[in-house]
């Protein structure tokens, strides 16, 4: 840091898009491609682009990652470095582990115990919010509202929901994870990348023609007009 | 509602009170004016009619009011971020009450519309304002004494009028890096950032580079280029000027000067031949820094990093200061009349020419024309630097820098506009991006035009008239094989040439630049593009590049019976048929393709001149050195590459013993020629307007009528 | 009153979670239906309802359909706000697993009635298990001939894409969600009367229908069964009509979302999720984070209902209600909830950016108990200068917490300030140690 405060010091240029090193594989690109059919300008492809990002370099939006984001939507660095940085699912501040453990500690955790999980982790996994364990297995993230507060305290690994938790469970989980081969960062892009297209649009699935449309009318289900049940399941 | 009270009409001036209905003409600028329908608003009880879609902020102006505002910027598209300008409105019910909304708005984003009624002066204004200037200043680091900004700074200013005195904030200020090297030019401090997002938008919608954008969110929120790399542009120094508080900072003027101890005058940047209009300021008789001054016409308020930041050459330590002469071997300081009588001796009878650098005045090359023709008798002069030389008349450039914004398309032909005509560039840019104008850019090489062109050839470097062939080609419809030759040549499809010519058109403008004279067969580019100009109806531009080179040819000083060119000067140097040359500052070292002809020529030539106001290189081939003044320390005028005529005034002192180029023309014109000696640059003005037709009748900005700079006759 | 199950009639059923499942429920008998109505139809339909947005606003839902332009120029756009974020609030990531289809025909039908060539659903980026069933239903709707080019073969096309978001609670406010489709940082854009309803100029400067999940779901039932029908429900309250999802958090037996008529009171919804445990009734904030805060004796007769609520001192909001126990330190709560305005403001207006950073620092400091005097006359100085002053909604909602807890619960934040400690022992820390 240093050498750069120095004033009217030369700046490192950001690359020039010949020489990025593009990791996007071909069934990256071609997710992309489908993706942006959905969007009439490629801007608008910057967010699901980022998550094929955040997929293929391994759950970290590098500054490598973003470049190539970028360069492959053909937007500025900046812009796209500014889109990935506002949104708090992109891995941009560091690497992150093969797990990421998000524990939400707003409201209703916080009421329902959130805190004292939080600190069972820190112990556990012996670091901080934001920090990785020492083995690159596990990264502890303090989260704002999950929006599955019957269930708190809650926590979030890769794209399942667990709670309510108790240190119990969390013993349980972590052993789960620790022998899981496959990281729930990378599957958890992985599965937001395949929301967004339909089975038609997957490279390499299903034929890429939209079914036909038909059917004739459905039978009309008889329906009650008004119905009350005592008991939620 | 808030419960304070209500506005109480009194207190405004009379003035305004006492004339209740006003009709203003439309202010300029791009957030406002969508329609010319007048609405009816009434603005602190004055009622007043605007322009139906005006933005209150500038409605405001026209009763000579004033809302504060950070994050407005009247040539961007307002955000409506900073809150500073909240005002409150209301809309006149049927019965003439008054029905106000609940919460304050913000002036900087409301386009006014009938029965609109804002307030800005009631106490609820005034404690908004108050509220968010608190805001401001919590995690502002408040370092004014060593801000470079402090003395200029809204922040600072809308404190004073409007802020607290004092602060409530007890917590720990929010802490980021301070004086970070974002370029060579532009230093940022995060700390003092009030994210209003100027810079970032100017980088969005006016560069378009796109180069600046905010990082992070929230309360750490940061605008910044990409991992904080170098800020790469050619527009950067723009965001310093707008910049609303000291977060953008100039490199080169850190530190150098208070605002108050500043001189400023108008003046004329001289960089390029687009004369943008600037501020130069300076302090005891130094320059210290440029910024850019309103022109609607030339660069709206705008300037580039190569205008802003290359005017240092005035402070160089070698400017040329005292008359040498040389001795035998020996350099040494003399005087003027000496030098005089040197120059005369070796001029006189006709063997002589002189060479011109960019950045004279219309007087002074007047006056060396004068010089040449009836003190010298000689009429070999050139300004060009270029490797083919037109004879060719050179005619008005038909259209203006603002008439570019209302084209329908713009063809831009082996330029880099951004590089070259920067203005043109931005003007470009800005009739894409406001009025969709669109833009086909066909250059050798990548530029930052491709980033709003609708198409972007790429050809053969070199290979421009057969580009121009390809196109007229398609405009002819000819058929595939009829490519064949410039399609391989230029490596440009005929479907690409067609798909450019399908879209000229009598609403198309080609902007192509003197440099073109610099590719081969630049003759057949010009001719090429004339006659797709007659074919199409479309308008044919060939800017000049360089200083006042437009005036130059204006004045007809190049050019004309028998007269040399750049090259046969050279040429004529060598083979001693001009024993006498004057190098006007210039260094053809720098200027001139061909490096062997200039130095067999410098080396051949018995007798050589070289007149500037920097020293260079070239002294060791001198005969006398005459020191004359920069631009900023002569009065002057100069004329663009659109014919726009400008005045300068000098503000500084020329160091030494130099003089401003006229004088040294006009003493030796005295001395050669005889006749009534010219005093004063006015005066010399006064007689090209008498003696040369395309400055008769020609005032202050104005464009010159007739044969100037610019297109290539038919 | 007991629950009324109409949205979740069927929620739960695994089978209700396919096509045929659906269409044997009597899932699709509104699209038919609308194929053959006027456009206008069916809009006065939804007009006869009285639905009223359920993101949180209650804005008629009626005048936004009838708001499209009639005279088509540019594309239209029906876009799902599926960005459920509100602290409290899990209804939509419930409809959106269980009752999919109900979402799909629900934009179906507002694709039909306002012509919208494409639907998109803004799904928040952690909700993947209901952005998943989404992806499934679509997938079927599309096989099946419900979505895609000529529906059911009445020459009318229409698709849907889901796009998901990437963690920003902004992004919920209907501006900022648009600026997420169109790729840019989720933050608000300019609002009527500075810029065009979104209805005229949305996404891409198009014309765009935005509803919250709940409110598409309702659309079915309301074309299939008539506007009236639905408007006999909650016909007890001023001006709230139909069922409403209400997710119940916090100190409850069983916590869970709970579908009740307009006019159900608030202690009915607490009984119906178990009553309290731990403690007795002590607060409740009703209808998410954003809502101020109410006191036991405030929730006492509150009946539920868009202006009723109004007048018990709160809202309906978006139906997230967490009871509290008298456990709960009010104080410490806020500290959370300003928490989260801080983390998720986006940074655009400065009386948001700059406040809720400030409030959060002095209620750190409160709740570390180095209070000073004059804290909480200074925390309701920053929420009166942040509220209606900030771009959009998100500075009120951070603003009105904070000064509704004060103002019901001076005696905590007294409390605390002075004796550096919570006036109540929570046997939980609520707190990081």
């Amino acid at each position: 840091m240093s050498e750069l405060i120095q004033l009217g010091a030369s700046r490192p240029k950001a690359p020039k898009p010949e020489d990025l090193k593009l990791q996007f594989s071909d069934t990256a690109v071609a997710e992309l491609e489908a993706l942006l059919t959905h969007y009439p300008d490629s801007k608008s492809g910057i967010l699901p682009g980022l998550w094929i990002a955040q997929r293929e370099y391994g759950g970290y939006l590098s500054p490598e990652a973003i470049a190539e984001t970028a360069f492959r939507l053909g937007r500025s660095y900046a812009e796209v470095e500014g889109v990935a940085t506002f949104y708090s699912m992109y891995n941009t501040a560091h690497k992150v582990g093969k797990h990421m453990i998000e524990v939400c500690t707003c409201l209703t955790c916080q009421v329902c115990g959130a805190y004292p999980v939080a600190e069972y982790l820190k112990k556990k996994l012996g670091v901080d919010f934001g920090g990785t364990t020492e083995d690159g297995m596990f990264t502890l993230h303090e989260v704002e509202c999950l929006n599955a507060c019957d269930r708190a305290p809650l926590i979030q690994v890769g794209d399942q929901y667990y709670g309510p938790v108790n240190e119990k469970s969390l013993d349980e989980l972590l052993e789960k994870l620790a022998k899981q081969d496959e990281s729930t960062v990378i599957q958890m892009a992985d599965s937001i990348v395949q929301v967004h297209l339909a089975s038609f649009e997957k490279p390499g699935g299903q034929p890429a023609t939209k079914p036909k449309p038909a059917a004739p009318a459905p039978p009309a289900a008889p329906t009650s007009t008004r119905i009350r049940v005592e008991e939620t399941s | 509602m808030h419960g304070h009270k209500t506005f109480d009409s009194s207190a405004l001036p009379r003035a305004l009170t006492e004339r209740p209905r006003i009709l203003v003409q439309p202010l300029e600028s791009m957030a406002a004016v969508a329609e010319t329908r007048l609405v009816t608003i009434t603005i602190n009880d004055v009622e007043l009619q605007v322009p139906k879609g005006e933005l209150i902020v500038e409605s405001v102006k026209r009763l000579g009011l004033e809302i504060p505002i950070f994050c407005y910027h009247a040539r961007m598209k307002p955000v409506g971020m900073c809150r500073m300008c909240l005002v409150e409105v209301g809309f006149k019910q049927p019965d003439g009450s008054v029905r106000k909304m609940p919460k304050p708005q913000a002036g900087c984003t409301l386009p006014a519309d009938n029965n609109m009624v804002i307030y800005t002066d009631t106490e609820m204004v005034h404690r908004d304002r108050k509220g968010v200037l608190e805001f401001l200043l919590v995690n502002h680091p408040l370092d004014c004494p060593i801000c470079d900004r402090g003395g200029e700074c809204p922040l600072q200013n809308n404190t004073i009028f409007y802020g607290p005195s004092t602060t409530r904030f007890t917590e720990l200020k929010r802490h980021l890096p301070k004086a970070y090297p974002l370029s060579q030019y532009v230093t940022l401090d995060l700390e003092r950032c009030i994210q209003c997002g100027r810079c970032v938008r100017f980088t969005e919608e006016i560069s378009g580079d796109a180069q600046l954008a905010f990082r992070f969110r929230g309360s750490n929120m940061q605008p910044s280029t990409f991992q904080l790399l170098d800020f790469d542009s050619k527009f950067s120094g723009n965001v310093i000027e707008i910049c609303p508080v000291g977060a953008l900072t100039s490199a080169k003027y850190r530190f150098r000067a208070r605002p108050w101890d500043l001189e400023t005058s108008p003046f004329n940047c001289l960089e390029c031949s687009n004369h943008c209009s600037v501020w130069f300021d300076h302090r005891a008789g130094k320059f210290v820094r440029m910024n850019g001054r309103t022109n609607e016409a030339v660069n709206e308020e705008w300037t580039c990093d190569k205008g802003k930041f290359g005017q240092d050459w005035i402070n160089d330590s070698n400017r040329s200061v005292k008359v040498m002469v040389r001795k035998g071997d020996a350099f040494a300081e003399s005087t003027w009349s000496e030098a005089y009588d040197q120059i005369i001796a070796a001029f006189s009878g006709g063997h002589c020419a002189a060479l011109i650098g960019g950045k004279q005045s219309n007087e002074s090359l007047f006056l060396l024309g004068k010089l040449f023709r009836d003190g010298f008798k000689s009429n070999h002069l050139d300004s060009r630097w270029t490797r083919h030389l037109t004879d060719d008349a050179l005619k008005l450039a038909p259209d203006t820098i603002a008439s570019l914004e209302h084209k329908k398309t713009i063809l831009i032909l082996g330029t880099s506009l951004a590089d070259e005509l920067p203005m043109v560039f931005l003007r470009a840019r800005k009739a894409w991006f406001k009025n969709g104008t669109q833009v086909l850019n066909v250059t050798a090489k990548a530029n930052e035009a491709d980033a709003f062109a609708t198409q972007s050839l790429r050809y053969d470097e070199d290979h421009e008239a057969d580009v121009v062939a390809g196109i007229r080609l398609a405009l002819e419809g000819a058929a595939d094989d009829a490519f064949a030759l410039v399609a391989r040549r230029a490596q440009v499809s005929a479907a690409d040439f067609r798909a450019i010519a399908k879209e000229l058109g009598p609403d198309t403008a080609i902007i192509t630049s003197r440099s073109i004279f610099n590719v081969g067969d630049a003759g057949d580019v010009l001719d090429g593009l004339q006659a797709i100009a007659r074919k199409t109806g479309c308008t044919f531009n060939c800017y000049a590049v360089n200083g006042n080179d437009a005036g130059a040819e204006a004045l007809g000083l190049i050019g004309g019976q028998g007269s040399l060119n750049t090259r046969e000067i050279l040429e004529a140097c060598v083979n001693y048929r001009v024993k006498a040359l004057w190098l006007f500052d210039c260094n053809p070292f720098d200027l001139y393709p061909d490096h062997h002809l200039v130095n067999d020529a410098l080396e051949s030539v018995a007798f050589l001149v070289v007149q500037g106001s920097n020293s260079s290189s070239l002294t060791p081939y001198a005969s006398v050195v005459l020191p004359s003044a920069a631009p900023a320390e002569q009065d002057g005028s100069y004329v663009n590459m659109e014919g726009r005529l400008q005045r300068g005034k000098g503000m500084l002192q020329a160091p030494g013993d130099a003089k401003p180029s006229w004088r040294i023309f006009s003493e030796l014109l005295l001395r050669t020629a005889g006749g009534t000696p010219y005093f004063n640059p006015s005066e010399i003005l006064q007689a090209i307007g008498q003696e040369v037709p395309s400055f008769a009748g020609v005032g202050d900005g104005e464009l010159l009528k007739s044969a100037v700079a610019g297109g290539v006759t038919a | 009153m007991a629950e009324l199950k109409l949205l979740f009639e069927h929620a739960g059923n695994p089978a209700y979670q396919t096509i045929e499942g659906y269409i044997a429920k009597g899932g699709y008998q509104a699209l038919d239906k609308a194929l053959k109505m006027e456009r206008q139809a069916i809009i006065d339909q939804i007009k006869a309802s009285g639905l009223r947005g359920r993101g949180g606003a209650g804005f008629p839902t009626w005048i936004k359909w009838n708001g499209l332009p009639k005279e088509k120029t540019k594309r239209h756009h029906i876009v799902c706000n599926a960005d459920e974020g509100e602290p409290g609030t899990f209804k939509d990531k419930q409809l959106m697993e269980e009752t999919p289809f109900l979402l799909v025909e629900g934009m179906t039908l507002a694709g039909i009635a306002c012509q919208g060539d494409a639907g998109y659903i803004y799904i928040r980026g952690e909700f993947i298990d209901a952005a998943k069933a989404m992806r499934k239903a679509i997938d079927e709707a599309y096989a099946a001939g419900f979505l895609g080019k000529n529906i059911r073969g009445s020459g009318i096309d229409f698709d849907l894409y889901i796009h998901l978001g990437a963690g920003s609670y902004e992004c919920g406010e209907e501006s900022a969600l648009m600026s997420s489709i169109m790729g840019e940082r989720g933050m608000p854009r300019l609002k009527f009367p500075h810029a065009p309803l979104p209805t005229i100029a949305g996404l891409w400067d198009e014309p765009t229908l935005i509803n919250n999940v709940e409110t598409f779901c309702c659309a079915p039932f309301i074309v299939n069964k008539g506007g009236e029908w639905y408007a006999t429900m909650g016909a007890s309250t001023k001006n709230s009509r139909g069922t409403k999802l209400f997710s119940v958090s916090g100190h409850v037996g069983k916590p869970g979302n709970y579908e009740i008529e307009f006019g159900t009171t608030l202690m009915e919804l607490l009984e119906m999720s178990g009553g309290m445990t731990g403690g007795k009734l002590k607060a409740c904030v009703p209808g998410g984070s954003s809502v101020p805060i109410m006191t036991a004796e405030m929730c006492d007769g509150a009946i539920i209902g868009y202006e009723e609520m109004m007048q018990a001192g709160s809202m309906v909001g978006s139906g997230g209600c967490m009871f509290l126990n008298d456990k709960t330190c009010i104080v410490q709560f806020i500290w959370r909830t300003a928490m989260f305005y801080a983390v998720e403001s986006c940074g655009k207006c400065t009386p948001c950016r700059e406040g809720t950073k400030w409030m959060l620092q002095i209620l750190e400091r409160i709740v570390k108990g180095n209070g000073q005097p004059g804290d909480k006359e200074l925390l309701l100085d920053i929420t009166s200068q942040i509220d209606g002053r900030s771009f959009c909604g998100l500075g009120d909602a951070a603003a009105w917490p904070v000064a509704g807890a004060i103002k019901v619960f001076p005696e905590e934040f007294d409390y605390y300030i002075a004796n550096g400690k919570s006036i109540v022992g929570s046997p939980l820390p609520m707190v990081p140690a």
